[in-house]
């Protein structure tokens, strides 16, 4: 079982597209997959068709007072698929202000999904994490085994996972965790982009074989299939975005037998 | 051509960038990192520093986090002196209390050394965050709170025990730390009396995180809880704020502006020189 933060401290980078779509190849492949929504703007609940403001429930309640509403108590199956998501809500974003002053804040996330376990099996959680070094973030890195980075291929990629990496660093001085990197995913990369070519080589060379060899392509029917409230891979199997995602799940099933 | 002078320019930005955590990958559970090995993973150089709040005898800590709090003149005082982490409340509370802020910052600004009598203790941190399940447990009450006012003072007041110790311990050492800024204004040490100074202020400063108004304080009945009506006394960082708090009452009766600024650089770590 492998726990997986999907961070980058940076925006519009296909964090939340990538959580959704990575997880709903992975459940394809019959892998049980809970997908985790800890960004207060509650996209990923959002494009998998769950509308939070309908919900009693959701992850800021778990993360607040996880004996009252444990984690299981959220969890949504998503489109029949052994896919389950634990929603995301707007009010995370006072969970954080919340969380402040509270000790042990940064366990929460990781005290909820041990106690998960304890009832359900899981053989991937993906934690799609906010773009900020929020307590949010704090929490999903910290309940990780794993860390994906999907960068788009520019300059202020580099700069968000230098963040990233002091972040990460400056957790160690204070909490108890071990995390390494899955990979470096590159997305939204333009074919024949000069540019992109050049950063996506450029990233290669610095971080070597962590980077994934599969690329996401930009493509259209990723944001149609947000809007259907579907993943690419139920919406539109044919199109580029589910395969590269497709081709993702298994480089990822591939990294996590090594 | 504009290929490689991109790329050229790009690899000269980058050199400043670093990787190896993510690279590496990261582990606390087995074996602590070494601080100057976590400053070469983050890339940062190790930067030489004067004496700092970290060569305080009684501070017996790790470097902390990256700093989350604003930049406010209390709030840079809390990565100079760290005090938070060296009162011994954890100790006489038995357990930690649950409203303290623990993050801890590499201290910014440089301090005077180490006070005579060094006070060993287990940290806030080290108690908070290395017994994460415990304090889940313990913090539920805290975690209950929806704004920092009304539900907030409810639940806190659930766990009055636990409270009453923490705020016992706190009150005790402000009058502690009062009594000996005192003295050495008595003796005209004012370099020691800004050092107490700071003291003070960060004792206030944990006050008001739990018990903003003094209400908690004085529903336990806690010794030298504010009267009725009355809130904990404001920090005073400034010269301003010292001439408005009470403790401006200790000052020598022939204390003019220059003692004020002097005890306040003082209690910043800055010395402060009469022109």
């Amino acid at each position: 079982m492998k726990i997986v933060s999907v961070v980058n401290q940076k925006g519009g980078v296909a964090k939340t597209t990538t959580t959704a779509n990575l997880g709903a190849s992975l459940a394809f492949r019959g892998y049980r997959t809970l997908l985790i929504d800890l960004d207060p703007q509650a996209n990923l609940t959002l494009g998998l068709g769950v509308e939070w403001d309908q919900l009693d429930c959701a992850l800021h309640n778990v993360l607040l007072d996880p004996d009252e509403t444990p984690l299981e108590s959220v969890l949504v199956q998503i489109h029949d698929l052994p896919l389950f998501l634990a929603p995301g809500h707007l009010n995370l974003a006072d969970c954080e202000v919340m969380l402040m002053p509270a000790a042990g804040r940064a366990y929460r996330l990781r005290n909820a999904i041990e106690s998960l376990l304890e009832k359900q099996k899981f053989d991937w959680i993906l934690i799609d994490c906010p773009p900020s070094l929020s307590t949010l973030t704090q929490n999903g890195i910290v309940a990780s085994s794993h860390l994906l980075i999907p960068t788009e291929p520019k300059f202020y990629a580099f700069a968000g996972m230098d963040t990233l990496n002091r972040m990460i660093v400056g957790l160690t001085k204070d909490l108890r965790f071990k995390v390494e990197l899955l990979g470096v995913l590159l997305t939204m990369v333009e074919r024949g982009t000069r540019l992109h070519q050049t950063i996506a080589h450029e990233i290669r060379e610095r971080f070597g074989d962590k980077v994934f060899e599969t690329v996401i392509y930009k493509n259209v029917r990723l944001s149609e299939s947000e809007v259907e409230g579907k993943p690419i891979i139920l919406f539109d199997r044919r199109a580029t975005g589910s395969q590269n995602y497709e081709a993702l799940a298994e480089e990822v099933l591939a990294r996590a037998a090594k | 051509m504009r290929q490689n002078r991109l790329s050229q320019r790009l690899k000269s930005k980058l050199d400043s960038f670093g990787f190896d955590a993510l690279i590496k990958g990261v582990s606390t559970i087995v074996e602590e990192t070494k601080p100057e090995e976590l400053e070469a993973l983050a890339g940062v150089p190790a930067v030489k520093e004067e004496k700092t709040a970290s060569d305080f005898e009684l501070v017996q800590e790790k470097p902390g986090p990256a700093p989350v709090r604003s930049s406010s003149a209390s709030s840079r005082m809390y990565e100079a002196v760290g005090l938070l982490e060296t009162i011994e409340v954890a100790k006489t509370a038995g357990r930690p209390i649950q409203p303290i802020l623990s993050d801890r910052v590499r201290p910014a600004v440089a301090v005077r050394p180490a006070a005579p009598s060094a006070i060993k203790t287990t940290t806030f941190i080290e108690t908070a965050e290395e017994n994460p399940s415990q304090e889940a447990s313990e913090s539920k009450a805290a975690m209950r709170e929806r704004d920092y006012e009304s539900q907030d003072y409810e639940s806190r007041v659930s766990a009055p025990e636990q409270l009453c110790r923490a705020l016992e311990a706190l009150s005790g050492r402000l009058t502690q730390e009062a009594g000996k800024m005192a003295a050495s204004l008595a003796q005209g040490d004012v370099q020691d009396a800004g050092f107490y100074l700071a003291h003070i202020n960060q004792i206030l400063e944990l006050l008001h995180t739990i018990d903003v108004r003094g209400d908690i304080a004085r529903q336990l009945d806690v010794n030298n809880a504010p009267p009725p009506g009355r809130a904990w006394p404001r920090t005073a960082w400034t010269v301003v704020e010292f001439a408005e708090s009470p403790f401006s009452a200790l000052l020598p009766s022939n204390a003019d502006d220059n003692l004020v600024r002097e005890l306040i650089y003082a209690a910043w770590g800055i010395s402060f020189e009469h022109k």
